[in-house]
């Protein structure tokens, strides 16, 4: 095998194991509940108020929103159960590196996170059958809601590096995202150079190309590097982990 | 195998290691014996590359624990002093997992062949969580010897058990002996005389003493160890001494300008250094040096828990 097969497998191996582990436990299935529960309410709401354009756009916000409340709850076990239960000491002394450690584990909670978008196909379903609406809103909708998700996985993953207390972890998650999502709205109260950057950093402002049928490659590169600098510092924090043991 | 060289680890302040040396060749069963905290753990997560040293240097199987921690963690397989498993799982696909993860192949085989050995093949389907202690050992050994490595390393892996288990335990680890080299870590005194064929021992971070199993038992039932030197014919003052009562081994060291070296193990008296003292003399030969060489191992093992109640020598 190449070396580069032997890294994939390495990846693999950590994310089939987290996959057997969300399988397993009521936990995942719980969070989707919620998440697909509150979505669908405000789906039914927005439509039975008279819904203004046959695609996601009035919805996502909330979606986004809602996303921001439960990966953070999804993704705190990842790092700081291992760490509690003290399975990191072997994790850690595998032939596997804590950036393969790092990549399995975010690839299976994205995999877990895009199937529980899944059933959320059920409303494209409706507009496509109840309204005349392009594709284009609705590939672009889901593009922005997997970066989007994948933003949020990589920050959620960061904060479960940080502690033990899968709690902490998760609050801590939820702090974080909820400060770089209200940077968009604080962008309208900064002077106008403070707020030019701030309006660049913030989740929200990227996103919301999506939501209007628009792909912007800055948009697109924008959550690619959140999400990669966001497992960088995780591996980082691991790595700083061994020499403070 | 495994190479340790003035190995020293601090958290902060604190020392754990200091100025720690000792070797263990392929076949060795080697035994880290030493009172809790000694630093048995942490020289163990050093050599597993969990952590690295303040100072000093690993090896295992040639290869530096710092500089290529990748090769080091292929070649051995390392049970932790609290057996840290993934309770949700069961044990074949904890296996399965490890197996990935070390890349073992044939890997369907190659668990078949650890569930064999730790003797869990009759819970391979049962979850880890529902596992009793002693099971959940063997699951940690499973995944320790999985990929057959060249080197274990075990963490206090008779802690915790019942007698019967301890016996089965120590009996795996002698059985696993042979071509591999095993590190195990205990503070408990027969458990390496049973096990291992050599022996450091580790107090407050640094190394007391460090020997093969057979010449610890002889200092441990009481015998001082005297270095003696004398300008004479070797094999007769060899002989000599050895008829000096209270003696109870001569062993040559070096002859140097006519003048012979020796390590006398003699039971604790100071009328032996007496005797011996008057033995050459009285031969005519000139006595250059008469030195006890005092490691005080009662000091260290009024430390460590000496005696086992009801499990009788593997």
């Amino acid at each position: 095998m190449t070396r580069l097969g032997q890294g994939l497998a390495a990846i693999g191996a950590v994310a089939r194991k987290e996959l057997y582990s969300y399988a397993v436990s009521p936990f995942a299935y719980v969070v989707a509940a919620v998440f697909l529960l509150i979505n669908g309410l405000i789906f039914f709401l927005i439509l039975s108020n008279g819904f203004p354009e046959a695609n996601l756009h009035p919805l996502l916000p909330t979606t986004a929103f809602l996303l921001l409340l439960v990966i953070p709850v999804l993704t705190m076990r990842l790092l700081a159960e291992e760490r509690a239960t003290g399975t990191i000491e072997l994790l850690m002394t595998f032939p596997v590196t804590d950036a393969q450690v790092v990549l399995g584990k975010f690839l299976a909670t994205l995999v877990v996170y895009t199937i529980m978008l899944v059933p959320t196909l059920g409303y494209v379903v409706i507009l496509k059958v109840y309204g005349n609406s392009e594709w284009g809103p609705f590939i672009s909708a889901y593009l922005g809601l997997l970066l989007l998700g994948g933003a949020f996985i990589a920050i959620g993953m960061f904060s479960s590096s940080l502690t033990r207390n899968q709690i902490v972890a998760g609050v801590v998650g939820i702090g974080i995202l909820l400060l770089l999502w209200v940077l968009g709205a604080a962008s309208g109260i900064l002077g106008s150079r403070l707020a030019g950057f701030v309006g660049y950093l913030s989740l929200s402002d990227h996103f919301t190309g999506f939501t209007s049928g628009v792909i912007d490659l800055k948009d697109v590169v924008f959550f690619l590097s959140v999400i990669a600098g966001a497992l960088f510092i995780t591996t980082r924090v691991l790595e700083s982990n061994r020499w403070r043991a | 195998m495994i190479e340790v060289e003035h190995l020293t680890k601090y958290y902060g302040p604190k020392m754990a290691l200091q100025d720690v040396s000792f070797r263990a060749e392929r076949g060795d069963i080697l035994g880290l014996l030493g009172p809790n905290g000694a630093g048995k753990s942490t020289a163990m997560r050093i050599l597993t590359c969990y952590f690295p040293p303040t100072s000093g240097t690993a090896r295992v199987a040639g290869y530096d624990v710092v500089e290529d921690s990748l090769e080091v963690r292929r070649r051995i397989g390392y049970l932790p002093e609290n057996v840290p498993l993934y309770t949700d799982m069961t044990v074949r696909a904890y296996l399965d997992f490890v197996a990935r993860v070390k890349q073992v192949q044939p890997r369907a085989d190659s668990i078949d062949w650890a569930m064999d050995a730790a003797r869990i093949d009759h819970v391979a389907d049962v979850i880890i969580g529902k596992l009793s202690k002693g099971y959940r050992q063997r699951v940690g050994l499973a995944q320790a010897i999985l990929g057959d490595p060249e080197v274990l390393i075990l963490d206090e892996p008779t802690v915790g058990l019942d007698p019967n288990q301890i016996i089965e335990t120590r009996q795996l680890i002698k059985a696993l002996g042979g071509e591999r080299t095993i590190i195990l870590s205990t503070h408990i005194l027969p458990e390496v005389s049973m096990v291992c064929n050599k022996v450091v021992i580790i107090n407050r971070g640094t190394v007391a003493a460090v020997d093969t199993v057979e010449a610890l038992s002889r200092r441990l039932s009481g015998s001082e160890r005297v270095a003696v030197a004398v300008r004479g014919p070797r094999q007769e003052v060899a002989a000599r001494l050895e008829h000096v009562p209270g003696v109870l081994a001569v062993t040559p060291i070096e002859t140097h300008d006519g003048v012979a070296r020796f390590e006398l193990d003699t039971e604790p008296s100071s009328r032996v250094r007496e005797e011996l003292a008057a033995a050459i003399v009285r031969a005519g030969w000139g006595l250059q040096e008469l030195r006890p060489q005092g490691l005080s191992l009662e000091e260290i093992f009024l430390q460590l828990t000496t005696s086992e109640q009801g499990v009788p020598a593997a």
